[in-house]
């Protein structure tokens, strides 16, 4: 839970007006948790939404909607590294997640000036994944920018950031080996919960624990279906070495099943533009 | 009930020539689209082009975009592309920072360009010695943020560009509009600058980035080696004039028409007969750019 004096009390944000109170004096008491959900199958997908090309100003953007996770990535480059100090041969990924002060409602609202740690975290293994995934030999001395900003978070978010960024990429014609595509899991004991919302993802956090009766884990890949490689794995929690296995290997199979959906919205706005090109020619 | 299957074949593409190409997404006669990392073919006999990569079996797309094959050479065009710069390129600039001796010029490629204190007309004339006292003063011709207009001198190995403007028809620009397109949308022609009759000027840079101002008469221009600006007045009909030239470029260019004198002639004949802030509409914009199109069968 967010304590609402830290929040007050940070220098760097405007207080507001005298007798003006934060809006969590309100919420307290009934905070508004995710809205509730139906029971959902528990080794299913949500329902995914993908476009591409939103932003103008970006060389590629992309938005992903898994359930009620919503996030939006945007790509610019590759272009020159401002104020280099060392020579590169190889392309630089410069890779930023971010959450909206208003994504999760149990959290601290996060600061906008300064990154939490989890964001840092996600960050990183963000960039372990795409890293492994664009050719980035192939832009020497040239940086390329990914910026995540996730706008409602509801489980599942590295998952969803890594489909994005990999189709935002995609939009933004930077080379790749592959697509990339993100799925995650929650194991309790013989319970799996593919695609986790935010209250099951709480849930497997607080079976965490060695003590806890139970175990639970929680864990993200990020997957390059036609090169059948791996390119991130997070995991906390405690599991055997079998349901590693079994759960990876699960996962793997959940990413093929939608990765027709993510070539279908990164082609069907090729398909609009080469039909007006063809018309000229 | 059981819905009964139907099997559909495209005309055109054969069974044969279907299996060659058993990777992407069949589209119509010829046209196969691809994402990254689908498999375009498994023949050895052909040659890696841009947009592939090769795998011990075979050869991968490595961007979304549009198969391409000429002969043995396969490639991919992918929608957005950088600017690849050719010798001779006419480019619309900005630059971005003033170093030593050189001017760093973002001209919507890949790397920034460079655009040497010797290969620019200083105030002076021609044949000017360059001297200690230039380089320090290269802030006063052009800083940081200044739009030009250049020409590409070289092309480095690492794709990066060289510019010069040793010529009085490049230079700083001064009053006007910059729009970004893409850079495929330009047609390479024997001069990209251009004065329309309506009293505007328009360079089309081959790096997609289209410059619109009002012409300037012959005897205020040059003289200083392309540094001066005019910053006068600019008289409302030439502004509504750059308007409508802005906003037929616009509706060219989000229809994918290809940009040259000849389009941007007929497009202004054709957004003549609706206000000008009528030009923004995007079915307005389509109608020009079909104008345009029809046009151009017709010449």
């Amino acid at each position: 839970m967010f304590s609402s004096s830290t929040s007050r009390n940070d220098p760097r944000r405007f207080t507001g007006p005298d007798g003006a109170y934060s809006y969590h004096d309100i919420l307290t008491g009934s905070t508004p948790g995710p809205t509730p959900q139906p029971p959902k199958s528990s080794m299913n997908i949500r329902p995914l939404f993908l476009k591409t090309g939103l932003l103008s100003n970006a060389q590629g953007s992309a938005y992903v909607e898994q359930g009620q996770t919503k996030l939006l990535c945007s790509v610019f480059g590759p272009r020159e590294i401002p104020r280099r100090s060392d020579f590169s041969l190889k392309g630089v990924l410069s890779v930023e997640f971010r959450s909206a002060p208003f994504a999760h409602p149990r959290h601290r609202i996060s600061s906008a000036f300064e990154a939490q740690p989890t964001e840092k975290e996600l960050s990183l293994v963000l960039e372990g994944a795409l890293q492994a995934a664009v050719c980035l030999h192939l832009y020497p001395k040239s940086q390329i920018d990914v910026y995540v900003r996730v706008l409602e978070d509801d489980g599942s978010v590295l998952a969803a950031a890594i489909t994005a960024a990999g189709l935002a990429l995609a939009n933004a014609s930077i080379q790749m080996f592959d697509l990339v595509l993100g799925a995650s899991l929650c194991r309790k004991n013989d319970l799996i919960l593919v695609d986790p919302t935010l209250n099951e993802e709480l849930g497997a956090s607080e079976g965490c624990d060695l003590d806890s009766e139970g175990h639970a884990s929680l864990l993200t890949i990020g997957y390059q279906p036609s090169l059948d490689q791996l390119v991130a794995y997070q995991h906390e929690g405690i599991i055997t070495v079998d349901q590693i296995d079994q759960d990876v290997e699960l996962l793997m199979k959940k990413c093929k099943g939608f990765l027709p959906n993510v070539q279908c919205c990164l082609l069907e706005s090729l398909k609009i533009q080469t039909k007006s090109h063809r018309q000229h020619e | 009930m059981v819905m009964p299957v139907i099997q559909l074949e495209l005309a055109g593409v054969d069974a044969q020539e279907r299996d060659k190409f058993d990777g992407g997404h069949e589209m119509g006669s010829n046209q196969q689209l691809v994402s990254p990392g689908d498999l375009i073919t498994t023949d050895v006999g052909f040659m890696r082009g841009h947009g592939t990569y090769t795998k011990e079996d075979g050869l991968y797309a490595s961007l979304a975009g549009v198969v391409q094959r000429v002969n043995k050479l396969i490639s991919v065009t992918p929608l957005k592309t950088k600017y690849q710069g050719e010798i001779g390129d006419v480019v619309v600039g900005r630059i971005t920072e003033v170093q030593q001796k050189r001017w760093k010029v973002n001209t919507n490629s890949r790397l920034d360009s460079v655009l040497l204190l010797s290969s620019v007309n200083l105030p002076g004339g021609e044949l000017r010695r360059r001297s200690a006292e230039d380089e320090l003063s290269m802030r006063k011709y052009l800083q940081e943020g200044d739009l030009i207009s250049a020409e590409v001198q070289n092309v480095y190995h690492d794709g990066s560009l060289s510019l010069h403007t040793r010529s009085l028809k490049y230079g700083k620009l001064s009053q006007g509009t910059l729009i970004k397109v893409s850079p495929s949308l330009i047609k390479r022609r024997k001069t990209h600058f251009h004065k329309l009759p309506c009293g505007v000027s328009v360079i089309l840079g081959n790096n997609g980035f289209v410059w619109v101002s009002p012409t300037e008469h012959e005897e205020e221009g040059g003289g200083s080696g392309g540094f001066s600006q005019n910053l006068s007045q600019v008289p409302t009909t030439d502004r509504t004039g750059i308007a409508r030239v802005r906003n037929c470029i616009l509706a060219l260019a989000q229809n994918g028409v290809m940009l040259w004198d000849t389009t941007l002639a007929n497009a202004y004949d054709a957004c003549l007969k609706y206000p000008l802030t009528d030009l923004l509409k995007s079915d307005v914009m389509r109608e020009i750019a079909f104008v345009t199109r029809q046009n151009l069968e017709h010449q």
